[in-house]
């Protein structure tokens, strides 16, 4: 009973921070109309939120082993909340993205944290306790995109913040249902130096895509974030080194099997973030739906998704998370290929985003099992944090590369639209080869899972 | 008697290339640049079919101009498409796409663009600076046709044919024989058909409303 309620905690929290990731996606394609700044600006909606979300990633595994896992989570939601009703209510464009910023780092605890606890109260049932938690992510990205086109036709932009704000309030006092699962605190150190200079990179990274794609890499306003990433990623290498409990232990990563795992979170994070954020978008130009018509033809993709996650997690337990992972990375590819191959658009949407949502709402349990698995014992949240990490960051580095993509289309072209349509089946075509790799990791693993099976055999 | 009759084909053929525009009206060439030179407005309803990666895309569009820089094109096919709209305005340009609600506009100096320039040797017509494209290019004159089919009609009409030719870029120009006006055009890359513009019914220096032109603010 007492463990029904933990889980139901731990999913319906997560439920309402995934809808703070992909509330203003619906938004997207017109954030110079709603909320009256240029295009350039107004995608700081969701750079600055992903931004916090990496950044508060790399704090909240070293934190929560210290000052313990229900206390950062109850923060964290608090933080979210705090967020969502900044942006609701603030007189301008800045205030919004202020809220963006505290989103992002309340979020960021969510699904890390949730998926440590799990694995550290479910014993061996954790697998369908991951699982579950998944599902319900899963379906909190969904059903905002739903939720957020449809306030938007209905009212209007700071609408659709109310109205998670509320629900928020909701997932934090069902936070305080979490039970305290870590058995030994580890002394606090921070390492701020390592994260910010995570985070500047990030940024970096994203401005110089930006950049990139109004003008030649030689232009003043492209070559200084390219020269400033590499220079922040080395500065960030060396604080890690030096910092005795470092944001993300690069020591882990001389364990192969981990930093297999983290390869194919990487990959899984770039094709996860990828097709669902221009799903809604590709529908509009592909299929001729309104804004609230392409929230909810995402739909299938949500069902199956959904329905993967749950089955995933008693297929983990069974089977092992390496068969698993296999399983939900071809299944990915497997959608990418179809929504880029198949002739008739309404099919190819259709199949696609179904196929491929079964392969995304089956990644997140195998990646935490194997990677907490791999990272050792008392690493448990720190390997948790590592490895969403590299899916956001796989989600950073996706979908900026996909609109870089995007920003080349010819809007003066008598077939712009079509021109844009071509622009979309590159970006999927991307994802699958993407996918392709990750499935590459995946087999990598299952392969060493087998041969250590062998040995255990003999 | 050989020697004499090359030379006599490539009197011709020079001819037809090098001396275009001097006044003889009844060659298709110089009625055409006749044409363009003295053009004050065009409108037209255009269908073109782009092939490219294996794939067409046809669009049906309203297309006005007037000389030197100012268009409208607005769509009205496929659905997909319907409604999507496009101003020129001296260096200004405006793209609506209905399928994102989007506005985007452009700088022409600045950004480059097509803005029209797909349409080829209309789209020279259209500017006045056919004479221009027919100079820069190896024209051939072909043989003209009685019967052309006008796409979308159960109309026929006499046709005569002129090949332009840039580097690898081949456009084949139909040019209606009563006024020389083109009424469809292919163009070939490397052999390779790329685009196809069929002009579905045309007007020729008609009345104009400014308001077409003007570009919505921000």
């Amino acid at each position: 009973m007492r463990g029904r309620r933990v889980l139901l905690a731990l999913a319906g929290t997560n439920f309402l921070s995934a809808m703070g990731i992909t509330i203003v996606v619906p938004l997207i394609s017109n954030l110079d109309q709603i909320f009256g700044v240029s295009q350039a600006y107004g995608i700081w909606i969701i750079t600055l939120f992903m931004l916090s979300y990496a950044m508060g990633m790399a704090l909240i595994g070293r934190l929560s082993d210290a000052v313990g896992r229900r206390r950062v989570y109850i923060a964290s939601m608090g933080v979210f909340s705090l967020g969502l009703l900044i942006s609701a209510i603030g007189p301008s464009f800045g205030w919004v993205l202020v809220g963006r910023f505290l989103q992002g780092l309340g979020a960021s605890g969510s699904l890390p944290i949730a998926q440590t606890i799990a694995y550290e109260h479910f014993g061996q049932r954790k697998g369908l306790a991951m699982g579950a938690i998944s599902a319900a992510f899963g379906i909190g990205v969904v059903a905002a995109i739903n939720l957020g086109g449809g306030i938007y036709q209905a009212f209007d932009w700071r609408a659709v913040f109310y109205v998670t704000f509320a629900l928020s309030l909701l997932g934090w006092a069902l936070s305080f249902a979490i039970p305290e699962t870590l058995k030994q605190k580890k002394p606090l150190s921070l390492d701020l130096g390592g994260i910010l200079t995570f985070g500047a990179a990030i940024a970096a990274f994203m401005m110089f895509f930006r950049g990139f794609s109004e003008s030649s890499f030689t232009n003043a306003a492209v070559w200084p974030y390219a020269a400033g990433l590499a220079v922040l990623v080395g500065a960030f290498l060396i604080f890690e080194r030096r910092t005795a409990q470092p944001a993300i232990e690069l020591s882990l990563f001389k364990k192969p099997a981990f930093a297999t795992v983290i390869g194919a979170a990487l990959a899984g994070g770039i094709g996860m973030f990828v097709f669902q954020t221009f799903l809604p978008s590709f529908a509009q130009v592909s299929l001729g739906y309104t804004v609230a018509q392409a929230s909810y033809s995402i739909n299938l993709m949500a069902a199956t998704m959904i329905l993967a996650a749950g089955a995933t997690g008693a297929l983990s337990d069974r089977f092992g998370p390496e068969k698993a992972l296999v399983f939900s990375l071809t299944t990915m590819t497997l959608g990418f290929a179809l929504i880029t191959t198949l002739s008739q658009p309404t099919w190819a949407y259709y199949v696609g985003s179904g196929v491929a949502g079964a392969g995304l709402g089956s990644l997140m349990t195998p990646i935490n099992v194997i990677g907490m698995r791999e990272g050792g014992q008392g690493r448990e949240g720190v390997s948790s944090g590592i490895v969403s990490l590299s899916r956001t960051l796989g989600g950073i580095i996706g979908p900026t590369i996909a609109g870089f993509v995007l920003s080349q289309t010819d809007f003066s072209s008598l077939f712009a639209l079509d021109n844009l349509i071509r622009a979309y089946g590159r970006i999927y075509r991307f994802g699958m080869w993407v996918g392709v790799i990750g499935f590459g990791f995946a087999l990598i693993l299952l392969i060493r899972s087998l041969r250590k099976t062998e040995v255990h055999a003999q | 008697m050989t020697t004499i009759r090359r030379l006599l084909m490539m009197t011709i053929l020079v001819a037809a290339v090098a001396l275009p525009c001097l006044g003889q009206t009844a060659d298709p060439i110089e009625a055409v640049c006749a044409i363009s030179q003295d053009l004050t407005a065009y409108t037209a309803t255009i269908r073109m079919t782009q092939h490219q990666d294996g794939s067409d895309s046809q669009i049906e569009f309203t297309f006005d101009f007037v000389p030197p820089d100012r268009m409208r094109i607005l769509y009205t096919a496929p659905t997909t498409v319907d409604g999507q709209t496009m101003i020129l305005n001296g260096d200004k340009f405006y793209t609506y796409i209905p399928a994102l609600s989007r506005s985007v506009w452009q700088d022409v100096g600045e950004g480059g663009g097509n803005q029209g320039q797909e349409m080829g040797f209309l789209y020279d017509f259209v500017t006045q600076a056919a004479a221009d494209a027919l100079e820069q290019s190896v024209v051939e004159v072909g043989e003209a046709c009685e019967n052309y089919a006008v796409e979308g009609t159960d109309e026929t009409i006499e046709v005569n044919v002129l090949t332009l030719a840039i580097d690898d870029e081949r456009q084949v120009v139909w040019l209606n024989v009563l006024d020389a006006a083109p009424v469809a055009i292919s163009i070939y890359n490397n052999d390779d058909l790329v685009l196809e513009l069929r002009v579905l019914d045309y007007e020729i220096n008609g009345t104009f409303d400014e308001a077409w032109f003007v570009i919505p603010e921000k």
